[in-house]
């Protein structure tokens, strides 16, 4: 992210208070100037241009999600009741990357977080079909991951009618249990010069990656990934993925 | 993900088109797998409408046709393309699955 540019939080569904609240800690740690355009309603705004945009939304993502990196939107970050210390933390994560996604469990499983973050990668670099695709291939598998072995702690997919079942209810039952739902998955994005480098992380209590079963599932993500990936490396005790993609 | 079912006599095309991920498990097990349990003996799934899938996809593809083998049917797929056609010659699904 270009440090010279103005930092610019705005909001969707946060009060102007919280808001200005938020702004003002990540100022404090920056020790620049970060303002609040927008009125808190979320919508593009003239002085955006101004500066780097980053997106604090509250219950509700924004309707346009996959355009939600476009730019000058650098980042979109979801908000929970009364959790600033999480948020300013992702805020300051989000500073130091060139993108990045923030969010809470439930948005991450309902809403198109691979394809967002690829529709932002593109804006800024040029990418061929296969590059965009595989990217987002990688994104997906490893946001799935992050969501389903990570802050849901399923420990592996279905692979039985019957399991199907029960594997479905049990996804339902802690998406809305707080416990899992307010857990994170991050997103971040670095541009380098020949490169990209994407980290995928959660907050569950790690995860150890099964072996490839040829004729199951278990393990087909990361197969996935390494065939698109140029290096992956798994990091946090499988809390955190890095994969580079060379550009 | 969104799904069409068409029946004859001794055959059922399922079409299943828009994006198939890991957050299909409810919906692929609602809608899909309860209308495979009529035991059709032929059944195929038509993906020609399908944009993107992940290995969660992949896997209910799989849990679809070993459910209707046990019933003692035969489920073949076609009309893979794009994203999806790349990524089942990655994943060797020609191996797992019958592919039209």
């Amino acid at each position: 992210m270009a440090q010279a540019r103005k930092i610019l939080l705005r909001g969707l569904g946060l009060s102007a208070a919280r808001l200005n609240r938020l702004a003002h800690a990540l100022n404090a740690s920056l020790g620049r100037a970060v303002a609040t355009p927008g009125g808190g309603n979320g919508r593009p705004d003239p002085a955006d241009d101004s500066g780097t945009v980053l997106l604090c939304f509250q219950e509700t993502p924004p309707d346009d999600f996959e355009g939600c990196l476009a730019l000058p939107c650098c980042a979109c970050i979801e908000v929970f009741d009364s959790q600033d210390t999480s948020v300013i933390g992702a805020l300051q994560q989000a500073v130091q990357a060139d993108l990045c996604l923030s969010v809470g469990t439930v948005t991450a499983y309902s809403q198109p977080l691979a394809r967002a973050l690829i529709e932002g990668i593109a804006s800024r670099v040029t990418l061929s079909n296969r590059q965009r695709e595989g990217i987002e291939l990688a994104v997906q598998e490893a946001v799935g991951n992050a969501v389903m072995h990570g802050n849901l702690m399923l420990e592996s997919f279905a692979t039985t009618a019957e399991r199907l079942v029960s594997f479905s209810t049990a996804i339902a039952e802690r998406l809305n249990d707080r416990t899992f739902a307010h857990r994170r998955v991050h997103l971040l994005t670095r541009f380098g010069g020949d490169h990209l480098t994407i980290e995928v992380g959660d907050e569950g209590t790690g995860y150890q990656p099964e072996p490839v079963r040829t004729a199951g599932v278990f393990g087909r993500g990361l197969q996935l990934i390494g065939a698109f990936a140029s290096d992956v490396e798994l990091l946090d005790d499988g809390r955190r993925i890095r994969m580079s993609f060379a550009l | 993900m969104e799904h069409r079912i068409e029946c004859s006599a001794d055959e059922r095309v399922i079409r299943i088109s828009g994006r198939l991920t890991f957050n299909d498990h409810a919906a692929f097990s609602e809608r899909i797998i309860s209308t495979l349990e009529d035991g059709k003996a032929r059944n195929i799934v038509d993906l020609s409408g399908l944009e993107f899938i992940d290995s969660a996809g992949i896997g209910m593809l799989l849990i679809a046709a070993d459910h209707v083998a046990k019933l003692g049917g035969k489920l073949a797929i076609r009309g893979a393309r794009g994203q999806v056609g790349r990524v089942f010659e990655v994943a060797r699904l020609s191996q797992m699955l019958t592919i039209e």
